[in-house]
Protein backbone atom coordinates (compact mmCIF):
# COMPACT_ATOMS: atom_id res chain seq x y z
CA UNK A 1 0.00 0.00 0.00
CA UNK A 2 1.36 3.66 -0.77
CA UNK A 3 1.65 5.21 2.57
CA UNK A 4 0.21 8.39 0.24
CA UNK A 5 -3.38 6.82 -0.15
CA UNK A 6 -4.16 7.89 3.48
CA UNK A 7 -4.78 11.13 5.03
CA UNK A 8 -3.22 11.30 8.97
CA UNK A 9 -5.63 13.17 11.01
CA UNK A 10 -7.44 13.69 14.08
CA UNK A 11 -10.68 11.91 14.77
CA UNK A 12 -13.69 11.96 17.29
CA UNK A 13 -14.96 8.54 17.03
CA UNK A 14 -11.51 7.16 16.83
CA UNK A 15 -9.74 9.09 19.29
CA UNK A 16 -12.95 8.66 21.76
CA UNK A 17 -11.73 4.59 22.18
CA UNK A 18 -9.91 4.43 25.49
CA UNK A 19 -6.19 5.37 24.91
CA UNK A 20 -3.29 3.78 27.28
CA UNK A 21 -2.30 6.78 29.64
CA UNK A 22 0.64 8.66 27.77
CA UNK A 23 0.47 7.09 23.98
CA UNK A 24 -0.29 9.85 21.25
CA UNK A 25 -3.96 10.58 20.29
CA UNK A 26 -4.81 7.44 17.38
CA UNK A 27 -3.85 8.28 13.45
CA UNK A 28 -7.00 8.98 11.57
CA UNK A 29 -6.81 6.84 8.79
CA UNK A 30 -9.54 7.75 5.93
CA UNK A 31 -11.44 5.78 3.28
CA UNK A 32 -10.87 6.86 -0.34
CA UNK A 33 -13.97 6.83 -2.98
CA UNK A 34 -16.80 6.94 -0.22
CA UNK A 35 -18.86 9.51 -2.17
CA UNK A 36 -18.76 7.00 -5.44
CA UNK A 37 -20.26 3.94 -3.19
CA UNK A 38 -22.97 6.77 -1.74
CA UNK A 39 -23.73 8.05 -4.84
CA UNK A 40 -23.91 4.52 -6.69
CA UNK A 41 -26.83 2.90 -3.76
CA UNK A 42 -28.34 6.79 -4.05
CA UNK A 43 -29.01 5.77 -7.45
CA UNK A 44 -30.62 1.77 -6.71
CA UNK A 45 -32.43 3.26 -4.21
CA UNK A 46 -33.76 6.21 -6.56
CA UNK A 47 -34.56 3.19 -9.11
CA UNK A 48 -36.31 1.37 -6.94
CA UNK A 49 -38.61 3.79 -5.35
CA UNK A 50 -39.46 5.12 -9.00
CA UNK A 51 -40.54 1.10 -9.82
CA UNK A 52 -42.46 1.17 -6.17
CA UNK A 53 -44.05 4.36 -7.01
CA UNK A 54 -45.23 3.22 -10.49
CA UNK A 55 -46.70 0.13 -8.85
CA UNK A 56 -48.74 1.93 -6.34
CA UNK A 57 -49.81 4.41 -8.58
CA UNK A 58 -51.15 2.14 -11.19
CA UNK A 59 -54.12 1.61 -9.29
CA UNK A 60 -53.61 -2.23 -9.56
CA UNK A 61 -53.70 -2.14 -5.68
CA UNK A 62 -56.57 -1.70 -3.77
CA UNK A 63 -55.16 -0.73 -0.05
CA UNK A 64 -58.55 -0.91 0.80
CA UNK A 65 -59.09 -4.47 -0.08
CA UNK A 66 -55.24 -5.50 1.53
CA UNK A 67 -56.45 -3.96 5.02
CA UNK A 68 -60.29 -5.53 4.63
CA UNK A 69 -58.34 -9.32 3.97
CA UNK A 70 -54.92 -8.66 6.39
CA UNK A 71 -56.45 -9.63 9.21
CA UNK A 72 -59.61 -11.72 7.95
CA UNK A 73 -60.59 -15.20 9.57
CA UNK A 74 -59.23 -17.30 6.92
CA UNK A 75 -56.26 -15.65 6.27
CA UNK A 76 -54.95 -15.97 9.92
CA UNK A 77 -56.17 -19.50 10.34
CA UNK A 78 -53.87 -19.81 7.08
CA UNK A 79 -50.90 -18.45 8.74
CA UNK A 80 -51.51 -20.28 12.07
CA UNK A 81 -51.42 -23.65 9.50
CA UNK A 82 -48.39 -22.22 7.67
CA UNK A 83 -46.70 -21.91 11.07
CA UNK A 84 -47.82 -25.16 12.39
CA UNK A 85 -46.67 -27.30 9.08
CA UNK A 86 -43.24 -25.18 9.58
CA UNK A 87 -42.26 -26.01 13.13
CA UNK A 88 -44.04 -29.66 13.11
CA UNK A 89 -42.09 -30.29 9.72
CA UNK A 90 -38.60 -29.16 11.47
CA UNK A 91 -38.96 -31.26 13.87
CA UNK A 92 -39.42 -34.11 11.86
CA UNK A 93 -36.40 -32.98 9.64
CA UNK A 94 -34.11 -32.88 12.74
CA UNK A 95 -35.57 -35.97 13.99
CA UNK A 96 -34.70 -37.67 10.48
CA UNK A 97 -31.42 -35.66 10.34
CA UNK A 98 -29.76 -36.39 13.05
CA UNK A 99 -30.58 -40.13 12.40
CA UNK A 100 -29.48 -40.03 8.75
CA UNK A 101 -26.26 -38.45 10.00
CA UNK A 102 -25.51 -40.64 12.67
CA UNK A 103 -26.20 -43.81 9.80
CA UNK A 104 -24.15 -42.30 7.62
CA UNK A 105 -21.26 -42.05 9.98
CA UNK A 106 -21.93 -45.79 10.94
CA UNK A 107 -19.16 -48.53 10.77
CA UNK A 108 -21.85 -50.97 9.67
CA UNK A 109 -21.82 -50.49 5.89
CA UNK A 110 -25.16 -51.07 4.98
CA UNK A 111 -26.73 -48.83 7.55
CA UNK A 112 -24.57 -46.14 6.09
CA UNK A 113 -25.83 -47.07 2.57
CA UNK A 114 -29.08 -46.94 4.03
CA UNK A 115 -28.42 -43.08 5.56
CA UNK A 116 -27.12 -41.98 2.25
CA UNK A 117 -29.47 -43.81 0.09
CA UNK A 118 -32.45 -41.67 2.09
CA UNK A 119 -30.33 -38.32 1.31
CA UNK A 120 -29.72 -38.79 -2.33
CA UNK A 121 -33.53 -39.96 -2.93
CA UNK A 122 -35.06 -36.61 -0.76
CA UNK A 123 -32.54 -34.52 -2.13
CA UNK A 124 -32.28 -35.41 -5.37
CA UNK A 125 -35.82 -34.92 -6.14
CA UNK A 126 -38.33 -31.59 -6.26
CA UNK A 127 -40.23 -31.44 -2.98
CA UNK A 128 -42.78 -30.15 -4.88
CA UNK A 129 -42.63 -33.72 -6.83
CA UNK A 130 -42.77 -35.70 -3.18
CA UNK A 131 -45.56 -33.15 -2.23
CA UNK A 132 -47.98 -34.10 -4.82
CA UNK A 133 -46.66 -37.67 -4.73
CA UNK A 134 -47.39 -37.90 -0.73
CA UNK A 135 -50.61 -36.68 -1.40
CA UNK A 136 -51.80 -38.86 -4.30
CA UNK A 137 -50.54 -42.17 -1.59
CA UNK A 138 -53.88 -43.38 -1.83
CA UNK A 139 -53.32 -44.39 -5.91
CA UNK A 140 -50.80 -46.41 -5.23
CA UNK A 141 -52.12 -47.50 -1.40
CA UNK A 142 -55.59 -47.41 -1.32
CA UNK A 143 -56.36 -48.56 2.01
CA UNK A 144 -53.73 -48.75 5.44
CA UNK A 145 -54.08 -51.09 8.25
CA UNK A 146 -53.45 -54.90 9.23
CA UNK A 147 -55.69 -57.76 8.32
CA UNK A 148 -59.25 -56.62 9.10
CA UNK A 149 -58.44 -53.52 10.72
CA UNK A 150 -58.18 -51.04 7.84
CA UNK A 151 -58.89 -47.38 7.00
CA UNK A 152 -59.14 -45.73 3.35
CA UNK A 153 -55.57 -43.76 2.94
CA UNK A 154 -57.45 -40.53 1.98
CA UNK A 155 -58.59 -40.38 5.56
CA UNK A 156 -55.47 -41.05 7.24
CA UNK A 157 -53.20 -39.18 4.76
CA UNK A 158 -55.04 -35.86 4.31
CA UNK A 159 -53.79 -32.47 3.18
CA UNK A 160 -52.22 -31.75 6.04
CA UNK A 161 -50.66 -34.78 6.69
CA UNK A 162 -49.18 -34.97 3.24
CA UNK A 163 -47.62 -31.80 3.70
CA UNK A 164 -46.11 -32.55 7.21
CA UNK A 165 -44.68 -35.93 5.77
CA UNK A 166 -43.49 -34.52 1.66
CA UNK A 167 -41.86 -31.19 3.76
CA UNK A 168 -40.40 -33.38 7.07
CA UNK A 169 -39.20 -36.06 5.45
CA UNK A 170 -37.71 -33.84 2.89
CA UNK A 171 -36.08 -31.08 5.28
CA UNK A 172 -34.11 -34.34 6.75
CA UNK A 173 -32.39 -35.16 4.16
CA UNK A 174 -30.94 -31.69 4.30
CA UNK A 175 -30.69 -31.17 8.32
CA UNK A 176 -28.79 -34.37 7.71
CA UNK A 177 -26.05 -32.63 6.17
CA UNK A 178 -26.15 -29.93 8.08
CA UNK A 179 -25.72 -32.20 11.31
CA UNK A 180 -22.75 -33.99 9.73
CA UNK A 181 -20.62 -31.18 8.78
CA UNK A 182 -21.39 -30.25 12.84
CA UNK A 183 -20.57 -33.31 13.97
CA UNK A 184 -17.18 -33.02 11.79
CA UNK A 185 -16.26 -30.47 12.97
CA UNK A 186 -15.97 -30.97 16.64
CA UNK A 187 -12.27 -32.46 17.13
CA UNK A 188 -11.55 -36.30 16.74
CA UNK A 189 -9.43 -36.03 20.17
CA UNK A 190 -12.80 -35.01 22.09
CA UNK A 191 -14.36 -38.23 20.66
CA UNK A 192 -10.89 -40.36 22.03
CA UNK A 193 -10.38 -38.29 25.19
CA UNK A 194 -14.06 -39.34 25.98
CA UNK A 195 -13.55 -42.90 24.52
CA UNK A 196 -10.52 -43.33 26.96
CA UNK A 197 -12.29 -41.83 30.03
CA UNK A 198 -14.51 -44.94 29.58
CA UNK A 199 -17.41 -43.34 27.76
CA UNK A 200 -19.84 -45.62 26.17
CA UNK A 201 -19.43 -44.53 22.16
CA UNK A 202 -23.53 -43.25 23.15
CA UNK A 203 -22.54 -40.99 25.97
CA UNK A 204 -19.83 -39.58 24.13
CA UNK A 205 -21.76 -38.41 21.10
CA UNK A 206 -24.24 -37.21 23.72
CA UNK A 207 -22.59 -35.66 26.42
CA UNK A 208 -19.14 -34.26 24.69
CA UNK A 209 -19.73 -34.35 20.74
CA UNK A 210 -23.21 -32.97 20.35
CA UNK A 211 -22.96 -29.70 22.79
CA UNK A 212 -20.13 -28.77 20.65
CA UNK A 213 -21.53 -29.58 17.26
CA UNK A 214 -24.27 -27.64 17.99
CA UNK A 215 -22.43 -24.18 18.08
CA UNK A 216 -21.48 -24.77 14.54
CA UNK A 217 -25.35 -26.67 13.25
CA UNK A 218 -27.62 -23.46 14.97
CA UNK A 219 -26.63 -20.88 12.37
CA UNK A 220 -27.91 -23.19 9.06
CA UNK A 221 -30.76 -24.39 10.89
CA UNK A 222 -31.71 -21.33 11.70
CA UNK A 223 -31.94 -21.22 7.69
CA UNK A 224 -33.35 -23.84 6.97
CA UNK A 225 -36.49 -22.80 9.64
CA UNK A 226 -36.78 -19.47 7.95
CA UNK A 227 -36.44 -21.14 4.76
CA UNK A 228 -38.98 -23.16 5.61
CA UNK A 229 -41.21 -20.57 6.50
CA UNK A 230 -41.90 -19.72 2.52
CA UNK A 231 -41.55 -23.23 1.76
CA UNK A 232 -44.64 -24.16 2.80
CA UNK A 233 -46.22 -22.00 0.48
CA UNK A 234 -45.69 -25.13 -2.30
CA UNK A 235 -48.31 -26.93 0.01
CA UNK A 236 -50.83 -24.44 -1.71
CA UNK A 237 -50.88 -27.21 -5.05
CA UNK A 238 -52.25 -29.97 -2.53
CA UNK A 239 -54.82 -27.79 -0.66
CA UNK A 240 -53.26 -27.86 2.54
CA UNK A 241 -55.00 -24.66 3.62
CA UNK A 242 -51.57 -22.89 4.32
CA UNK A 243 -51.75 -19.30 4.43
CA UNK A 244 -50.99 -18.94 0.44
CA UNK A 245 -54.11 -22.15 -0.20
CA UNK A 246 -56.53 -19.66 1.54
CA UNK A 247 -55.53 -16.35 -0.21
CA UNK A 248 -55.77 -18.42 -3.20
CA UNK A 249 -59.18 -19.67 -2.11
CA UNK A 250 -60.34 -15.88 -1.96
CA UNK A 251 -58.78 -14.57 -4.73
CA UNK A 252 -60.45 -17.20 -6.78
CA UNK A 253 -63.68 -15.71 -6.14
CA UNK A 254 -62.91 -12.13 -5.95
CA UNK A 255 -60.17 -11.87 -8.66
CA UNK A 256 -58.26 -8.98 -5.94
CA UNK A 257 -55.26 -10.92 -6.95
CA UNK A 258 -52.30 -8.64 -6.46
CA UNK A 259 -53.89 -7.45 -3.17
CA UNK A 260 -54.49 -10.73 -1.62
CA UNK A 261 -50.74 -11.18 -2.42
CA UNK A 262 -49.91 -8.56 -0.70
CA UNK A 263 -51.83 -9.65 2.22
CA UNK A 264 -50.01 -12.89 2.26
CA UNK A 265 -46.40 -11.49 1.53
CA UNK A 266 -47.35 -9.21 4.81
CA UNK A 267 -47.44 -12.40 6.81
CA UNK A 268 -44.86 -14.16 5.30
CA UNK A 269 -42.57 -11.17 6.00
CA UNK A 270 -43.67 -10.95 9.32
CA UNK A 271 -43.33 -14.28 10.29
CA UNK A 272 -39.45 -14.67 8.46
CA UNK A 273 -38.44 -10.94 10.39
CA UNK A 274 -39.82 -12.49 13.54
CA UNK A 275 -37.72 -15.79 13.07
CA UNK A 276 -34.50 -13.80 11.92
CA UNK A 277 -34.43 -12.01 14.82
CA UNK A 278 -35.00 -15.07 17.08
CA UNK A 279 -31.97 -16.54 15.09
CA UNK A 280 -29.74 -13.65 15.89
CA UNK A 281 -30.06 -14.03 19.43
CA UNK A 282 -30.04 -17.72 19.26
CA UNK A 283 -26.80 -17.28 18.21
CA UNK A 284 -25.30 -15.14 20.32
CA UNK A 285 -26.39 -16.78 23.51
CA UNK A 286 -24.52 -20.16 21.70
CA UNK A 287 -21.85 -18.40 21.05
CA UNK A 288 -21.41 -17.03 24.62
CA UNK A 289 -21.45 -20.73 25.56
CA UNK A 290 -18.11 -20.54 23.31
CA UNK A 291 -15.68 -18.29 25.35
CA UNK A 292 -13.09 -18.21 22.61
CA UNK A 293 -15.94 -16.17 20.74
CA UNK A 294 -15.04 -12.35 21.14
CA UNK A 295 -17.40 -9.90 22.84
CA UNK A 296 -20.48 -11.63 24.55
CA UNK A 297 -21.74 -11.43 27.74
CA UNK A 298 -20.82 -14.66 29.35
CA UNK A 299 -17.33 -14.50 27.62
CA UNK A 300 -16.71 -11.06 29.45
CA UNK A 301 -17.20 -11.78 33.30
CA UNK A 302 -15.34 -14.74 32.56
CA UNK A 303 -12.60 -12.83 31.84
CA UNK A 304 -13.74 -9.93 34.27
CA UNK A 305 -13.20 -12.83 37.21
CA UNK A 306 -9.80 -13.67 36.31
CA UNK A 307 -8.35 -10.36 34.89
CA UNK A 308 -4.76 -10.41 33.16
CA UNK A 309 -5.04 -14.15 32.25
CA UNK A 310 -4.86 -13.61 27.91
CA UNK A 311 -5.37 -10.93 25.29
CA UNK A 312 -7.08 -7.69 26.81
CA UNK A 313 -6.63 -6.83 22.56
CA UNK A 314 -9.60 -9.58 22.07
CA UNK A 315 -11.97 -6.98 24.45
CA UNK A 316 -11.33 -3.69 23.36
CA UNK A 317 -11.92 -5.10 19.40
CA UNK A 318 -15.76 -5.79 20.33
CA UNK A 319 -16.57 -2.43 23.11
CA UNK B 1 8.71 -57.95 36.95
CA UNK B 2 6.50 -59.57 40.33
CA UNK B 3 3.00 -58.15 39.30
CA UNK B 4 2.58 -57.51 36.12
CA UNK B 5 -0.59 -55.41 35.24
CA UNK B 6 -0.40 -54.53 31.40
CA UNK B 7 1.28 -56.91 29.22
CA UNK B 8 1.21 -56.20 25.46
CA UNK B 9 2.34 -59.14 23.52
CA UNK B 10 3.40 -59.18 20.16
CA UNK B 11 1.61 -56.26 18.73
CA UNK B 12 1.76 -55.79 14.98
CA UNK B 13 -0.21 -52.37 13.26
CA UNK B 14 0.01 -51.30 9.99
CA UNK B 15 -1.99 -48.39 8.36
CA UNK B 16 -2.02 -49.42 4.43
CA UNK B 17 1.53 -50.46 3.42
CA UNK B 18 3.38 -49.23 5.90
CA UNK B 19 4.22 -51.17 9.29
CA UNK B 20 4.30 -48.91 12.12
CA UNK B 21 4.81 -51.70 14.56
CA UNK B 22 6.70 -54.72 14.19
CA UNK B 23 5.88 -57.19 17.06
CA UNK B 24 6.03 -54.85 20.17
CA UNK B 25 6.25 -56.46 23.67
CA UNK B 26 6.56 -55.33 27.13
CA UNK B 27 4.95 -56.01 30.27
CA UNK B 28 4.59 -53.27 33.29
CA UNK B 29 4.48 -54.46 37.00
CA UNK B 30 2.05 -52.61 39.46
CA UNK B 31 3.77 -49.13 40.44
CA UNK B 32 6.51 -49.07 37.72
CA UNK B 33 7.02 -46.05 35.25
CA UNK B 34 7.91 -46.44 32.04
CA UNK B 35 9.56 -43.83 29.21
CA UNK B 36 8.72 -44.21 26.15
CA UNK B 37 11.75 -42.89 23.53
CA UNK B 38 12.21 -42.62 20.33
CA UNK B 39 12.31 -40.74 17.02
CA UNK B 40 9.47 -39.40 15.71
CA UNK B 41 7.83 -42.05 13.80
CA UNK B 42 9.18 -44.96 15.44
CA UNK B 43 5.86 -45.60 16.37
CA UNK B 44 5.61 -45.28 20.07
CA UNK B 45 2.19 -43.55 19.90
CA UNK B 46 0.43 -46.03 17.90
CA UNK B 47 1.97 -48.64 20.54
CA UNK B 48 0.50 -46.65 23.52
CA UNK B 49 -3.05 -46.12 21.09
CA UNK B 50 -2.79 -50.00 20.90
CA UNK B 51 -2.89 -50.42 24.87
CA UNK B 52 -5.87 -48.46 25.34
CA UNK B 53 -7.26 -49.91 21.86
CA UNK B 54 -8.00 -46.40 20.50
CA UNK B 55 -6.40 -47.94 17.65
CA UNK B 56 -7.30 -51.95 16.96
CA UNK B 57 -3.59 -54.01 16.96
CA UNK B 58 -3.40 -55.84 13.68
CA UNK B 59 -2.25 -58.94 15.82
CA UNK B 60 -1.20 -59.28 19.25
CA UNK B 61 -2.92 -59.18 22.44
CA UNK B 62 -2.81 -56.60 25.32
CA UNK B 63 -4.18 -57.71 29.07
CA UNK B 64 -4.70 -55.55 31.42
CA UNK B 65 -4.72 -57.24 34.57
CA UNK B 66 -4.88 -60.31 33.35
CA UNK B 67 -8.17 -59.66 30.93
CA UNK B 68 -7.45 -59.32 27.40
CA UNK B 69 -8.34 -55.75 25.92
CA UNK B 70 -10.41 -55.01 23.22
CA UNK B 71 -11.77 -58.47 21.89
CA UNK B 72 -12.86 -61.58 23.67
CA UNK B 73 -11.16 -64.95 22.65
CA UNK B 74 -13.61 -67.82 21.83
CA UNK B 75 -13.72 -71.59 20.77
CA UNK B 76 -15.29 -69.87 17.47
CA UNK B 77 -12.04 -67.05 17.09
CA UNK B 78 -12.06 -63.65 18.64
CA UNK B 79 -14.74 -61.56 19.17
CA UNK B 80 -14.68 -57.79 19.78
CA UNK B 81 -15.81 -56.43 22.78
CA UNK B 82 -19.35 -54.58 22.99
CA UNK B 83 -18.66 -50.94 23.50
CA UNK B 84 -20.05 -50.88 27.28
CA UNK B 85 -17.35 -53.70 27.99
CA UNK B 86 -14.75 -51.62 26.34
CA UNK B 87 -15.08 -48.84 28.50
CA UNK B 88 -15.44 -50.27 31.54
CA UNK B 89 -11.97 -51.59 30.52
CA UNK B 90 -10.94 -48.21 29.08
CA UNK B 91 -12.17 -46.97 32.42
CA UNK B 92 -8.83 -48.73 34.29
CA UNK B 93 -6.49 -47.01 31.99
CA UNK B 94 -5.92 -43.41 31.71
CA UNK B 95 -5.01 -41.69 28.81
CA UNK B 96 -3.49 -38.39 28.20
CA UNK B 97 -2.90 -36.38 25.04
CA UNK B 98 -0.71 -34.45 24.00
CA UNK B 99 -2.78 -31.75 22.81
CA UNK B 100 -4.94 -31.93 25.85
CA UNK B 101 -8.46 -32.60 24.92
CA UNK B 102 -10.39 -31.48 27.24
CA UNK B 103 -13.52 -31.11 26.59
CA UNK B 104 -14.48 -27.77 25.59
CA UNK B 105 -17.97 -27.56 26.39
CA UNK B 106 -17.59 -27.26 29.94
CA UNK B 107 -15.21 -26.27 33.01
CA UNK B 108 -12.20 -27.60 34.45
CA UNK B 109 -14.22 -29.29 37.00
CA UNK B 110 -16.71 -30.97 34.73
CA UNK B 111 -14.09 -32.10 32.51
CA UNK B 112 -13.32 -34.48 35.29
CA UNK B 113 -16.71 -34.65 37.17
CA UNK B 114 -18.55 -35.94 33.88
CA UNK B 115 -16.43 -39.20 33.75
CA UNK B 116 -16.80 -39.29 37.40
CA UNK B 117 -20.55 -39.41 36.47
CA UNK B 118 -21.11 -41.20 33.65
CA UNK B 119 -18.94 -43.70 34.55
CA UNK B 120 -18.26 -44.42 37.89
CA UNK B 121 -22.42 -43.73 38.58
CA UNK B 122 -20.95 -41.23 40.97
CA UNK B 123 -23.97 -38.85 42.09
CA UNK B 124 -23.81 -35.14 40.76
CA UNK B 125 -22.92 -33.80 44.21
CA UNK B 126 -20.20 -36.82 44.60
CA UNK B 127 -18.59 -36.03 41.61
CA UNK B 128 -18.11 -32.38 41.96
CA UNK B 129 -16.77 -32.65 45.37
CA UNK B 130 -14.00 -35.38 44.26
CA UNK B 131 -13.37 -32.71 41.48
CA UNK B 132 -12.84 -29.74 43.28
CA UNK B 133 -10.81 -32.08 45.87
CA UNK B 134 -8.00 -33.68 43.17
CA UNK B 135 -8.10 -30.44 40.99
CA UNK B 136 -7.16 -28.39 44.07
CA UNK B 137 -4.37 -30.72 45.02
CA UNK B 138 -2.98 -30.23 41.66
CA UNK B 139 -2.71 -26.92 42.82
CA UNK B 140 -5.85 -25.95 39.94
CA UNK B 141 -8.52 -24.72 42.97
CA UNK B 142 -9.08 -21.02 41.82
CA UNK B 143 -9.19 -22.48 37.96
CA UNK B 144 -11.97 -25.29 38.28
CA UNK B 145 -14.70 -22.92 36.65
CA UNK B 146 -13.06 -21.76 33.83
CA UNK B 147 -13.06 -23.65 30.27
CA UNK B 148 -10.17 -25.51 28.64
CA UNK B 149 -9.82 -22.33 26.17
CA UNK B 150 -9.10 -20.06 29.66
CA UNK B 151 -6.54 -21.94 30.55
CA UNK B 152 -2.64 -22.04 30.03
CA UNK B 153 -1.56 -25.24 28.08
CA UNK B 154 0.40 -26.43 31.23
CA UNK B 155 -2.88 -25.84 33.27
CA UNK B 156 -5.04 -27.56 30.63
CA UNK B 157 -2.55 -30.66 30.89
CA UNK B 158 -2.70 -30.62 34.74
CA UNK B 159 -6.66 -30.61 34.23
CA UNK B 160 -6.69 -33.67 31.96
CA UNK B 161 -4.16 -35.43 34.09
CA UNK B 162 -6.77 -35.03 37.08
CA UNK B 163 -9.46 -36.30 35.01
CA UNK B 164 -7.19 -39.85 34.52
CA UNK B 165 -6.66 -40.06 38.26
CA UNK B 166 -9.97 -38.83 39.35
CA UNK B 167 -11.27 -42.23 37.72
CA UNK B 168 -8.61 -44.38 39.87
CA UNK B 169 -7.62 -45.75 36.81
CA UNK B 170 -4.57 -49.33 37.05
CA UNK B 171 -2.63 -47.02 34.93
CA UNK B 172 -1.96 -44.29 32.48
CA UNK B 173 -0.80 -43.51 29.52
CA UNK B 174 1.21 -40.31 28.75
CA UNK B 175 1.32 -39.74 24.93
CA UNK B 176 4.03 -36.81 24.88
CA UNK B 177 2.09 -34.98 27.36
CA UNK B 178 4.38 -31.89 27.36
CA UNK B 179 5.29 -31.58 23.18
CA UNK B 180 2.70 -28.74 22.46
CA UNK B 181 3.86 -27.05 25.64
CA UNK B 182 5.67 -23.54 25.70
CA UNK B 183 8.72 -24.41 26.72
CA UNK B 184 8.26 -22.24 30.38
CA UNK B 185 4.98 -24.67 31.17
CA UNK B 186 6.92 -27.99 30.76
CA UNK B 187 8.07 -28.30 34.20
CA UNK B 188 4.60 -27.84 36.17
CA UNK B 189 3.11 -30.54 33.94
CA UNK B 190 6.50 -32.77 34.63
CA UNK B 191 6.15 -31.84 38.83
CA UNK B 192 2.79 -32.89 38.86
CA UNK B 193 3.75 -36.60 37.40
CA UNK B 194 6.85 -36.81 39.21
CA UNK B 195 4.31 -36.11 42.35
CA UNK B 196 2.27 -39.01 40.85
CA UNK B 197 5.17 -41.58 40.54
CA UNK B 198 6.08 -41.01 43.98
CA UNK B 199 2.19 -41.80 44.99
CA UNK B 200 2.70 -45.05 42.80
CA UNK B 201 0.86 -44.83 40.21
CA UNK B 202 1.67 -47.23 37.19
CA UNK B 203 2.73 -45.16 34.28
CA UNK B 204 3.89 -45.57 30.31
CA UNK B 205 5.23 -42.34 29.36
CA UNK B 206 5.90 -41.35 26.03
CA UNK B 207 7.94 -38.46 25.92
CA UNK B 208 11.12 -36.33 25.16
CA UNK B 209 11.84 -35.19 27.94
CA UNK B 210 15.34 -37.31 28.47
CA UNK B 211 15.57 -35.16 32.08
CA UNK B 212 12.46 -36.46 33.64
CA UNK B 213 13.14 -40.39 32.04
CA UNK B 214 16.31 -40.30 34.16
CA UNK B 215 14.81 -38.82 37.31
CA UNK B 216 11.27 -40.30 37.86
CA UNK B 217 11.46 -43.37 35.09
CA UNK B 218 12.24 -47.02 36.68
CA UNK B 219 12.84 -47.92 33.36
CA UNK B 220 13.55 -46.80 29.84
CA UNK B 221 12.39 -48.33 26.55
CA UNK B 222 13.72 -46.99 23.21
CA UNK B 223 11.79 -47.86 20.42
CA UNK B 224 12.70 -47.28 16.70
CA UNK B 225 10.96 -48.46 13.42
CA UNK B 226 8.28 -50.47 15.41
CA UNK B 227 10.70 -52.39 17.18
CA UNK B 228 12.26 -51.94 20.78
CA UNK B 229 16.03 -51.74 20.10
CA UNK B 230 16.63 -51.45 23.73
CA UNK B 231 15.59 -51.27 27.40
CA UNK B 232 16.69 -50.79 31.12
CA UNK B 233 17.37 -48.53 34.01
CA UNK B 234 17.73 -44.71 33.26
CA UNK B 235 21.67 -45.38 33.98
CA UNK B 236 21.80 -48.44 31.37
CA UNK B 237 20.17 -46.95 28.61
CA UNK B 238 20.75 -43.01 28.76
CA UNK B 239 24.41 -43.22 30.28
CA UNK B 240 25.63 -46.54 28.32
CA UNK B 241 23.35 -47.34 25.45
CA UNK B 242 24.63 -49.98 23.61
CA UNK B 243 22.38 -49.70 20.42
CA UNK B 244 24.01 -47.51 17.64
CA UNK B 245 20.12 -45.61 17.20
CA UNK B 246 19.92 -45.13 20.33
CA UNK B 247 23.14 -43.49 20.66
CA UNK B 248 22.42 -40.94 17.60
CA UNK B 249 19.19 -40.64 18.77
CA UNK B 250 20.65 -39.24 22.24
CA UNK B 251 22.86 -37.23 20.28
CA UNK B 252 20.50 -35.41 19.14
CA UNK B 253 17.77 -35.11 21.69
CA UNK B 254 20.50 -33.61 24.58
Amino acid sequence: MNVNDYEIGGSRKLTSLPRAPGAPPRDLIKRQGVWLHTLISLAILAVVALLGWLIVMSGAIRWQTVWTYLFAPPVLAGFLVTLELTVLSMLIGVVLGIAAALMVRSRVRSISWVGKAYIWFFRGTPVLVQLIFWFNMSLVFPTIGFGTWTLPTNDVITPFVAALLGLGINEGAYMSEIFRAGLDSVDKGQTEAGLASGMTPSQVMRRVVLPQALIVITPPTGNQAIGMLKTTSLVSVIAAQDLLTKVQHIYATNYQVIDLLIVACFWYLLATSVATWGQSKLERSFAGADPNVVGTRRWRRGRTSDAGAGDPQKVSDHD
Amino acid sequence: MTDPILVADGIWKSFGNLAVLKGVSMSVSRGEVVALLGPSGSGKSTFLRCLDFLEQPDSGVVTLNGERVGVIETARGLYERKSHDLARQRSRLGMVFQRFNLFGHVSAIENVAMPLRLVKDLSHAEAHERAVGILGRMGLADHGHKRPSQLSGGQQQRVAIARAVALNPDAILFDEPTSALDPELVHEVLDTMSALAKDGMTMIVVTHEIGFAKQVADRVVFMDGGVILEQGTAVEVLDNPQNPRTRAFLAKVT
